[in-house]
C-alpha cells in the first residue's frame, strides 16, 4: 500500500473482497451448465447407442468411459466458445469500467506499480530490449513516474549473469532511467519463478500498490499498463486482472500458425471463459496486474505432499495463485480486450514440447488441490481442466488402443457382425448412418469452435482488415486446421510420454528457454527426437493391418502424422515457409500488418544489445574481471543492500587466483558463480591481472589483456 | 622511437619493457581512451614516471611497476575529478576509489564522450565535470520489507491418504518394484486376454 494510503479495509468499504457470486452469474452458470449437459449427454448416448448396436461387452465398456472422459474437454471448449460467440456479438459481457481520460486523470496521481521481468538464464539483449521498449512505451503516456520497472534475475549460467548486467547498464543510460529501471539477481532460484516474484515482494513489495507481471518473452503497451492500473484502481474488489496476450514476432511455419492460432481463437475462447467463470477467471502467470497487499497476505504457495515431480514444490504457480487470491474473496478477472498485450511462441517443436513438459508437470501436480475444500469450486474446475489438458492425451492413447483391441478381438473371433437397433429405431438409422452422424457429430464439436472464430471476424470490419481481409482469414483458418489436424496426434503421444515419464518420477529440469524465432529443426535433431514416434507409427499400423485392412484407413489420420513425424517437423520449423506464407497474406495477424510502435522499438533495441553484446558472446565472465568498466560495474552490483554479505573472503580471493594463473577451466561452473557473487575478489582479482607479468597469468588471460593493445604482426619475410 | 630506447631504465631488457608499454597502454585502452595520439601521450607520460620510479627503487619488474604507475595517475585523477575529500575514509582505500572512480566514467560515458579529456590536467569542462560528480548507480530502490503470507491449506481426506499410500511405496523399494511390475504384466495380460 502507498504510505498515504488508508488502511485496506477502510478503503474497500462496501467493496470489501466476498465470496459471494451475484445472482447474473449464477444464471450464467446455469445455462452454460445445461447446454454443457445436453450437448455431452447427446454425444455420449450417440456413441453409447453405436456400442449397443453391435455388442456391448468387456473392452467396449473401457471405450464408452474413455469416451465419456475425452467428450469432457471437447464439449467444454465448443460451450465456451459459443458462448464467447454470443456474448462478445450480442453485447452480454460487461464493458470495463471507464478508465478516467488522460486529460481528467493528469492531477490524481497514479498509484506506484512495479512492472517486474522475473528471468533465468534467457537472452539478455531479448530481455532487455524488452524492458527498453516497455519503459519507452511508459514515457509515451507521460504517466511513467508511477512506474518502476524490475529485471529479477534468477540466472546461474554466469555468461547469461554478466551479459545481464551490461545489457542492463545499456538500457538504463540509454534511457536515462536510472532509478526507474531496475535489476536485481538472486544468487539462487529457490522457488523458481513463484520464488522469484516472493523475494521481490519480500524485500520491495509493500513500496508498490500494484505489480504488473510479464514474462521472458512478453511484453506490454505502456498505455495498456496505465489502464490497467486505472482499471485495478476502479475495481477495488479485483485482485488480479489477466489480459490475453497476443503472440507476436513469428517467423518459422510452426511460430505463425500458433501466433495465428492464438490471435483468431483466444478473443471468444476467453470472452466464453469470462462469461462463465466471472470472478472466478484464470491467473497465466504472466501479462497481468495483481493487488499486492492481498497477494502478499493470501498467496504464499503451501508446499504440496509427496516429493517432486508429482509433489514438493509447486510448478505451476499461476493457478493456485488466482485460487488463493479467490479463497480469500477477491476477484480474479480476464481483461478481454486484445490490444497491447503481447508474447512470443517457441520456434519449432522441441522449444515447445519444453514448454509443455514443464506446465505438464505443473498441472499434474494440481491433482493434490481438487479436493481442498478450503479452495472454491470454480478455483478447482480450472484445476481439473489443467489436468485433462494433458491427461487428456493418455486418454486418447488409451482409446486408441482400445479400439485396436476391439478391432482385432473382432477379426480373430472369426464371427460376422450383427447389428441390433438401439434406442433410436424411430430415426431408422442403419449401423453406417449412425457412425457417421457420430463422426460427424465429434467433427462439428471440434471444428465449428474454428469456423465461430473466423466468423466472429468476418461480422467485424476492422478486424476483417486486420487479418487480412476475409478470404485470407478463412484461408488461414482453413491452413491452421489442417495443421492441428497434423500436429494434434504427434501432441497427443509427446503428452502421454510425459504424463507417463512424470508418473514414474521423471521430473522436469528447470532452464532457460531457446526463444530465438530463427531457430530451425535439422533433420539430424528431427530424427533423433521424433524417430521413436515413426516407429511407433509403423508397429501399430502393422498390427492394425495383420488384424483388418481396411481399418488402417480409419486410423490413418493418427498413425500417419506419427510417420511422417519427421519430415513434418522438419517443415513446420521452417522460416522461408513461414515468410513465403507471410509475403502472400496467409495466417496474418494484426500485428504483423501494422506493428504496434513498442514492437518495433522493441526490435531495433535487440538488434543494437546483440551488436553490443555480439563481441563478447561467450566471453562475458571474462570481461567482468579484465575490463575495468565491467568489472566496476558487477562489482557496485555486488554491493547493492538486497545482496547477501560475503562470509569467506579468503575463499573468494583464492579462486580468483586460480582463475588467472589456470584459466577458466579451472573452476566449475559452481565455483565461477561464487566468484562472481564476492564482488571485492572480482574487484582485486581486476587489479592483480593488470599487475601480473605475462607468465604469471593463463593464456586466455594474457590474449584478453592482449586484445586491447595488440602487438605487431610478425614481420613478413622474418625469421620467426 | 629512439627516445623510447633511451627511457628504458637500467638493467631491463627491451622485450619486457614493450611488455610494460603495451600493458599501460592496453590499460587506458580498456578505460576508454580512443585516439592513438592521445593514448600515446599518456602512455607516454606514464612511461616516463616508470622509468623514473624504478631507477630510484631498483625494482626490475617492469610489468608491475608501470601497472603500478598507471593506476597510481588514474587514482590521483579520479581523486581529483571526483573532488574526493582528503577525510573521505572510504575513498583512502585504493581499491573502493578505483571502483567509485571506474564507475563514474562509465556513468558519464567517458570512452563515448570525454575519452580526450581522461587523465588530462584541470580545468575539465563544467558539463563533464557534473556528469561525473553527479552519477550514482542506484540497481534497486530502498529496500521495504513484507512477508508473503496464507492461512494453510487443508486439502481433504483423499490427498491424505494418496500420500500415505505414496509415502508407504516409496519407503519400501521392493513394494515400489513390485507395484510397478505387477502393472506392466497387468497391462500384457490384458492384451493377451481382450485379443482372444
Amino acid at each position: 500500500m502507498r504510505p498515504d494510503e488508508p488502511p485496506l479495509n477502510a478503503r474497500m468499504g462496501a467493496a470489501a473482497p466476498t465470496n459471494k457470486r451475484t445472482s447474473p452469474t449464477i444464471v450464467r452458470r446455469t445455462v452454460f451448465l445445461a447446454l454443457f449437459l445436453l450437448i455431452y449427454g447427446t454425444g455420449i448416448l450417440l456413441f453409447a447407442d453405436f456400442l449397443w448396436r453391435t455388442g456391448l461387452y468387456g473392452l467396449k465398456y473401457g471405450l464408452l468411459v474413455l469416451q465419456a472422459l475425452l467428450f469432457l474437454p471437447i464439449t467444454y471448449v465448443f460451450c465456451t466458445v459459443l458462448f464467447g460467440f454470443l456474448a462478445v456479438r450480442r453485447g452480454w459481457l460487461a464493458p470495463p469500467p471507464p478508465a478516467p481520460a488522460a486529460e481528467t486523470a493528469a492531477p490524481h496521481p497514479m498509484p506506484p506499480t512495479a512492472v517486474v521481468f522475473p528471468i533465468h538464464d534467457e537472452e539478455a539483449a531479448s530481455v532487455m530490449a524488452r524492458v527498453e521498449a516497455t519503459w519507452r512505451s511508459l514515457e509515451r503516456t507521460g504517466r511513467e513516474a508511477a512506474f518502476h520497472v524490475f529485471v529479477l534475475s534468477d540466472s546461474l549460467n554466469p555468461e547469461r549473469w554478466i551479459e545481464e548486467e551490461i545489457a542492463w547498464f545499456h538500457v538504463a543510460r540509454r534511457t536515462r532511467a536510472f532509478g526507474h529501471v531496475h535489476y536485481r539477481h538472486r544468487p539462487c532460484n529457490e522457488g523458481l519463478k513463484a520464488g522469484n516474484l516472493s523475494d521481490f515482494l519480500e524485500h520491495w513489495g509493500p513500496s508498490y500498490t500494484y505489480m504488473i507481471v510479464l514474462d521472458a518473452d512478453s511484453l506490454m503497451s505502456g498505455a495498456r499498463m496505465v489502464n490497467l492500473v486505472q482499471r485495478m484502481e476502479a475495481e477495488p474488489r479485483v485482485g488480479i486482472l489477466q489480459t490475453i496476450p497476443g503472440a507476436v514476432r513469428a517467423r518459422s511455419l510452426y511460430a505463425r500458425m500458433q501466433q495465428f492460432f492464438i490471435r483468431m481463437y483466444s478473443r471468444l475462447f476467453m470472452a466464453g471463459m469470462d462469461f462463465w467463470q466471472d470472478v472466478d477467471a484464470n491467473y497465466f502467470g504472466h501479462n497481468a496486474i495483481i493487488r499486492v497487499h492481498p497477494f502478499m497476505a493470501n498467496c504464499r504457495l503451501p508446499r504440496l505432499p509427496w516429493r517432486e515431480p508429482l509433489g514438493g514444490q509447486i510448478y505451476s504457480h499461476d493457478f493456485v495463485e488466482a485460487a488463493l487470491m479467490r479463497r480469500a474473496g477477491w476477484e480474479v478477472r480476464v481483461a478481454h480486450e486484445l490490444e497491447g498485450s503481447y508474447e512470443e511462441e517457441p520456434a519449432n517443436v522441441l522449444e515447445s514440447l519444453r514448454r509443455h513438459r514443464r506446465w505438464c508437470q505443473g498441472s499434474l501436480q494440481h491433482s493434490w488441490l481438487l479436493f481442498s475444500r478450503d479452495l472454491p469450486l470454480a478455483s478447482r474446475c480450472n484445476f481439473l481442466l489443467g489436468i485433462l489438458a494433458y491427461t487428456g492425451s493418455l486418454l486418447w492413447l488409451a482409446f486408441m488402443l482400445f479400439s485396436t483391441l476391439v478391432m482385432v478381438q473382432f477379426a480373430r473371433s472369426g464371427l460376422s457382425l450383427i447389428t441390433t437397433s438401439g434406442f433410436m429405431p424411430l430415426a431408422g438409422l442403419s449401423l453406417q448412418t449412425h457412425g457417421a452422424l457420430l463422426f460427424g457429430f465429434c467433427l462439428f464439436l471440434l471444428f465449428a469452435p474454428k469456423f465461430l472464430c473466423l466468423a466472429d471476424v468476418l461480422l467485424d470490419a476492422p478486424r476483417r482488415r486486420a487479418f487480412g481481409g476475409g478470404r485470407n482469414a478463412a484461408a488461414g483458418v482453413v491452413l491452421e486446421s489442417l495443421f492441428s489436424f497434423l500436429t494434434a496426434p504427434m501432441a497427443m503421444l509427446w503428452h502421454s510420454y510425459f504424463v507417463l515419464s512424470l508418473t514414474f518420477g521423471k521430473g522436469v529440469i528447470w532452464t532457460g528457454q531457446n526463444r530465438a524465432p530463427e531457430q530451425r529443426l535439422g533433420w539430424r535433431t528431427a530424427g533423433r527426437s521424433h524417430g521413436w514416434m515413426t516407429v511407433v507409427g509403423l508397429a501399430w499400423g502393422l498390427v492394425v493391418m495383420a488384424a483388418d485392412p481396411d481399418a488402417v484407413y480409419w486410423m490413418l489420420p493418427v498413425l500417419g502424422p506419427w510417420l511422417l513425424s519427421i519430415p513434418l517437423n522438419v517443415l513446420f520449423s521452417s522460416i522461408a515457409i513461414g515468410g513465403r506464407l507471410e509475403q502472400a497474406g496467409l495466417l496474418l495477424t494484426p500485428e504483423e500488418r501494422e506493428p504496434p510502435r513498442e514492437l518495433l522499438d522493441f526490435s531495433e533495441a535487440e538488434n543494437r544489445l546483440r551488436a553490443r553484446l555480439e563481441p563478447i558472446a561467450g566471453a562475458a565472465l571474462r570481461q567482468a574481471i579484465v575490463d575495468p568498466c565491467v568489472n566496476a560495474l558487477h562489482g557496485e552490483l555486488q554491493l547493492q543492500p538486497y545482496t547477501d554479505e560475503v562470509r569467506d573472503r579468503d575463499a573468494g580471493w583464492q579462486l580468483a587466483q586460480r582463475l588467472l594463473h589456470e584459466g577458466q577451466t579451472a573452476l566449475s561452473r559452481a565455483q565461477t558463480f561464487a566468484l562472481l557473487l564476492d564482488g571485492v575478489a572480482c574487484r582485486r582479482a581486476h587489479l592483480q591481472l593488470w599487475h601480473a607479468a605475462d607468465a604469471d597469468l593463463a593464456p586466455e588471460w594474457q590474449a584478453a589483456v592482449a586484445a586491447y593493445a595488440p602487438s605487431h604482426k610478425p614481420a613478413l619475410l622474418g625469421e620467426t | 622511437m629512439a627516445s623510447n630506447v633511451e627511457l628504458i631504465p637500467p638493467g631491463v631488457t627491451a622485450e619486457d619493457w614493450d611488455a610494460a608499454y603495451r600493458r599501460v597502454r592496453a590499460y587506458l585502452a580498456a578505460l576508454g581512451v580512443r585516439h592513438e595520439y592521445l593514448l600515446h601521450r599518456r602512455v607516454q607520460q606514464v612511461m616516463e614516471r616508470c622509468t623514473a620510479r624504478l631507477a630510484a627503487s631498483g625494482a626490475q619488474e617492469p610489468v608491475h611497476g608501470a601497472a603500478t604507475e598507471v593506476e597510481r595517475q588514474v587514482l590521483d585523477w579520479f581523486r581529483a575529478v571526483l573532488d574526493v575529500a582528503p577525510a573521505d575514509e572510504a575513498a583512502a582505500d585504493p581499491a573502493e576509489l578505483s571502483l567509485r572512480g571506474r564507475l563514474a566514467m562509465l556513468l558519464a560515458d567517458l570512452p563515448e564522450r570525454w575519452h580526450d579529456v581522461f587523465l588530462s590536467d584541470p580545468p575539465w569542462p563544467e558539463e563533464f565535470v557534473q556528469a561525473v560528480r553527479s552519477g550514482y548507480l542506484e540497481a534497486v530502490p530502498d529496500l521495504r520489507h513484507g512477508r508473503m503470507g496464507g492461512p494453510s491449506l487443508d486439502l481433504g481426506r483423499v490427498p491424505q491418504f494418496a500420500e500415505k499410500a505414496l509415502l508407504t511405496i516409496d519407503c519400501t523399494r521392493w513394494l515400489r518394484l513390485i507395484v510397478l511390475w505387477l502393472g506392466f504384466a497387468a497391462f500384457f495380460g490384458f492384451v493377451f486376454w481382450s485379443t482372444r
